[in-house]
């Protein structure tokens, strides 16, 4: 119950929060990019545990000095700790139980704070065009030339403390003509953000001590002498004592944050899932939602922007699209658009999903887009979107039924129609690669239809690799359409052609392939067995389709594969020199004309002809071996 | 003459023979292959696979020829009791390379002796020929060349090949590499592959040196040296057909013309 009514209060701090007007200078999609500008940003170090995701939350491996990007997202575990700089003169240090994200746009650098400590240090003060914020939930530390600690306390506080220079913290402040207040938190002082009401935050000064200087900072101190002079010449903090203590407070912070996970884990010692709680996720504290909050420097201009950092409905997106120009869903945020809700962007303006970032249209909404939508992050899809605008990015990913899918990242020459198939335009040629793209990049999950429209051809090309073809999607080569395979294509779904296929590669059929078409095969066929999940290779030739085998044609490749089914209502011809083998089950109702071999293995093959006719010419031979 | 060959696997476990519900699909024989090409029987390997009746079934000849790659007992077992050498009217010309100053028939002996076995060589009554292995040779129509494998006190690879086809039987084969030049090149191209693919990766951290070869290793160099089809055979003893089914799946999806090889599947070339 407890829990369920401290979200609803977050969720309601976050609704009243959106209607602020709040600047973001770098709030725009321009964080999914990391531009090439400005100096690299590099984890130079980790010590114990440290936990490393990009953007779409995959888990990468720690190497020392390794380049961080933005939407990259550090873990701290207990006893663990990891520096992060800009360059030489700009070092900050996650403490013990911390998780930070990192957002970087040219110069401009944002660490945003969800839990746990920061000790930074900067040596030299940031040129104009640079900026450096800390940003936690409830407000944003501007730092230029600076040395101290931010402190996330729980999701409602957070605390800055100066060692030397001073920072401009802003927290957000309805009260305020402009949404937001600018508090000075000078060297020897600690600014705590605490909320006023549900919609804005006050800080509040106080003295700084040597009490209030953590154990990770404090060892740092201990290493830079000129830092401790930095410190003693701007406060009245007993350096000397802080730096003699650094390596004992340090030992006191970690024995004592021991114990409090140990308290925790005691006390969640009778729930089910207690060994599934990460040791960063077992502090008490919820999970801070990202409340928005301006930058120190707001810009003058127009508002004509809005980010979206905490989880909203599309009732409130809605409300926010009518509002600004272009809304951008920032990493964090999320957007859910209920049943009942039908959200739509309208036409000359922008919906940005940032990497990170999460739309989610439950069965029965809609999302329906009449300007520009950009997705860089997640759409999940269980409704209905529709696109009469542009969109660019990642496709939805589709997981309802009566989904329509007819957003796909298709490549130049594709489109998706009515049908729900993504069509090759007549007159289009598709290379292998872009084939793969779309089957492997699109959703897979809800299957995928492609129809090569009379006209258009696709060509596999052996450079391109393996098209695979799985179970949930189809490929429909339609009459004056063709389909090339100089490469290799491996048929698990269903191939349907009505028009051309060559192969002078390989084509294995694990799968269903129904020829009303021309079929010719210079290369390797094989109807084939997957064993392991018992898909079986079937191939019907229909009336008025034609296979002409110049190569080598497999109906099964051993005699393991005794299930695999050829079907010919149409009319096979097997060319002079080449084989046709016979490990499966093989149907002719038809015609096949053999000038080669068909071999038929007599322990597996089967071959009826009962309907049909085979005619042998000139050194055709029909052998069956044992 | 009818250029196909045709190949059946009686026995692709490696090690040791197995038996019971678990290791039906792909058998528990150990290594041999019959191989019948150009009107010449040859048999590869004279594992627990050569046992029952399954030769016979093939194609029963008078005179067959047995390529046998090492005299480690998983590819001998099958010798000594082995029916038709106790028929005088069958000639079998047997091939061994003679290693460490053994000869093919020295070599048999010291398992085919008391109190090993209580049957010798000279009591079987077909008219038993042992060779040593040339580099290259032929048996009929049939061209076979040969390669020395890495295998711990030696193995021989054979190619066998009739009518532009060719089967590779490379078992007790530790490869040095996932492209070895020598045997890539031997091996290039040719209609069927049978490779030796003892072990998972994993279990090669442990089994380095013992002469065998890995599954993804195997793949690698089948599709490297561009085999059109290859049956990875001297499946671990304690590899179960559900291990198999699995491993051959996540194979598959990387290279569909690598399979597993199973007890008594054909292959015809
Ligand atoms: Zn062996
Ligand atoms: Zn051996």
């Amino acid at each position: 119950m407890k829990k369920s009514v401290s979200s609803i209060r977050l969720r309601r701090l976050a609704a009243l929060c959106l209607a602020l007007m709040l600047a973001l200078s770098l709030g725009t999609a321009a964080w999914a990019e990391d531009t090439a500008s400005g100096a690299d940003l590099r984890l130079t170090a980790a010590e114990g545990t440290v936990t490393l995701k990009n953007s779409s939350g995959k888990t990468l491996s720690v190497r020392d000095d390794m380049k961080l990007y933005s939407g990259y997202v550090l873990s701290t575990s207990a006893k663990s700790y990891a520096y992060v700089t800009l360059d030489s003169t700009k070092v900050v240090k996650l403490d013990a139980s911390t998780k930070v994200e990192v957002r970087k746009s040219g110069s401009k650098l944002e660490l945003l704070v969800s839990a746990g400590k920061l000790f930074f240090n900067v040596k030299a003060p940031l040129s104009p065009s640079e900026s450096l914020n800390i940003r936690t939930s409830t407000m944003v530390t501007g730092i230029r030339g600076t040395s101290g600690l931010v402190e996330v306390r729980d999701g409602l506080t957070s605390a800055v403390s100066i060692y030397d220079g001073q920072v401009e913290v802003t927290t957000a402040n309805a009260a305020t003509e402009s949404g937001f207040q600018t508090t000075t938190v000078a060297a020897g002082q600690t600014g705590m953000s605490l909320p006023v009401g549900s919609d804005s935050w006050r800080v509040i000064l106080e003295g700084l001590t040597a009490e209030d200087v953590p154990g990770f900072a404090a060892v740092e101190l201990a290493k830079d002498p000129e830092l401790q002079q930095r410190i003693a010449e701007a406060t009245d903090l007993p350096v000397a004592e802080i730096v003699a203590g650094a390596k004992g407070r340090l030992e006191r912070d970690e024995d004592e944050a021991q114990a409090e996970l140990d308290r925790i884990a005691d006390e969640a010692g009778g729930l089910p899932n207690r060994t599934s709680q990460a040791p960063e996720f077992a502090a008490p504290q919820p999970e801070p939602g990202w409340t928005p909050v301006p930058d120190p420097a707001p810009e003058p201009t127009p508002v004509v922007d809005y980010t979206v950092s905490t989880p909203i409905t599309g009732a409130e997106l809605q409300s926010l699209l009518n509002t600004y120009q272009t809304v951008t869903i920032a990493s964090g945020g999320s957007v859910t658009i209920a049943a009942s809700e039908s959200v739509s962007v309208p036409a000359g303006k922008s919906l940005t999903v940032a990497a990170g970032a999460t739309v989610t249209v439950a069965a029965g909404g809609t999302l329906t887009n009449e300007g520009t939508l950009t997705n860089n992050g997640s759409i999940s899809n269980e409704g209905y979107i529709g696109n009469n605008g542009t969109y660019i990015g990642k496709s939805p990913s589709n997981s309802g039924a009566g989904s329509t899918y007819n957003i796909l990242i298709l490549p130049e020459g594709m489109v998706t129609s009515a049908d729900g198939k993504c069509h090759i335009n007549s007159g289009t040629s598709i290379s292998g690669s872009d084939l793969k793209e779309i089957l492997e990049n699109n959703n897979t999950s809800f299957g995928i239809g492609i129809v090569v429209d009379s006209g258009a051809s696709v060509t596999i090309d052996a450079g391109d690799g393996a098209v695979n073809l799985l179970s949930s999607q189809t490929l429909t080569i339609s009459s004056g359409a063709s389909l090339t395979i100089a490469g290799m294509l491996n048929n698990s779904g269903v191939i349907v052609n009505q028009g051309t296929i060559s192969v002078t590669g390989t084509m294995n059929n694990y799968g269903s392939f129904t020829n009303s078409g021309n079929f010719t095969n210079g290369g390797t066929y094989a109807n084939g067995i997957y064993s392991a999940t018992g898909a079986v290779g079937t191939l019907t030739n229909e009336a008025g389709g034609q296979i002409t085998n110049d190569g080598k044609f497999y109906n099964g490749q051993t005699t393991s594969d005794s299930s695999v089914t050829l079907t010919n209502d149409g009319t096979i011809v097997n060319n002079s020199g080449k084989r046709i083998y016979i490990y499966g089950i093989t149907i002719n109702n038809g015609t096949i004309t053999n000038f080669g071999l068909l071999l038929i293995s007599q322990s597996s093959g089967y071959l009826d002809t009962t309907y049909g006719q085979i005619a042998n010419v000139d050194d055709g031979e029909m052998s069956q071996l044992p | 003459m009818d250029p196909t060959i045709q190949i059946r696997l009686l026995g692709v476990r490696g090690t040791l023979p197995v038996h019971g519900g678990d290791f039906a699909s792909f058998g528990g024989g150990t290594s041999c292959v019959l191989v019948w090409a150009g009107g010449e029987t040859i048999i590869l390997d004279a594992g627990t696979g050569l046992s029952g009746r399954a030769w016979q079934a093939f194609h029963p000849q008078r005179h067959c020829s047995m390529l046998i790659t090492h005299a480690h007992v998983d590819h001998l077992m099958g010798f000594p009791p082995f029916g038709p050498l106790f028929d005088p009217t069958v000639r079998c010309d047997v091939y061994l390379k003679t290693r460490e100053g053994r000869s093919a028939r020295e070599q048999m002996e010291t398992l085919m002796a008391p109190p090993l076995w209580p049957v010798r060589t000279d009591s079987m009554k077909a008219d038993l020929r042992f060779h040593d292995v040339p580099g290259a040779f032929s048996i009929g129509p049939v061209e076979i060349k040969t390669m020395e494998s890495r295998h711990p006190g030696g193995s021989t690879i054979y190619k066998i090949t009739y009518g532009g086809r060719s089967v590779v039987y490379a078992t007790d084969y530790e490869p040095e590499s996932d492209a070895p030049d020598d045997f890539c090149a031997f091996a290039e191209g040719c209609s069927l592959l049978l490779l030796d693919a003892q072990y998972t990766s994993e279990e090669y951290t442990c089994t380095r040196g013992f002469g065998h070869s890995t599954i993804p290793r195997s793949a690698a160099i089948a599709h490297r040296c561009g085999a059109e089809q290859t049956l990875l055979i001297h499946h671990d003893p304690k590899r179960t057909d559900r291990h198999l089914l699995a491993l051959e799946e996540a194979v598959r999806t990387q290279h569909p013309n690598v399979r597993f090889g199973r007890q008594g599947e054909e292959v015809l070339l």
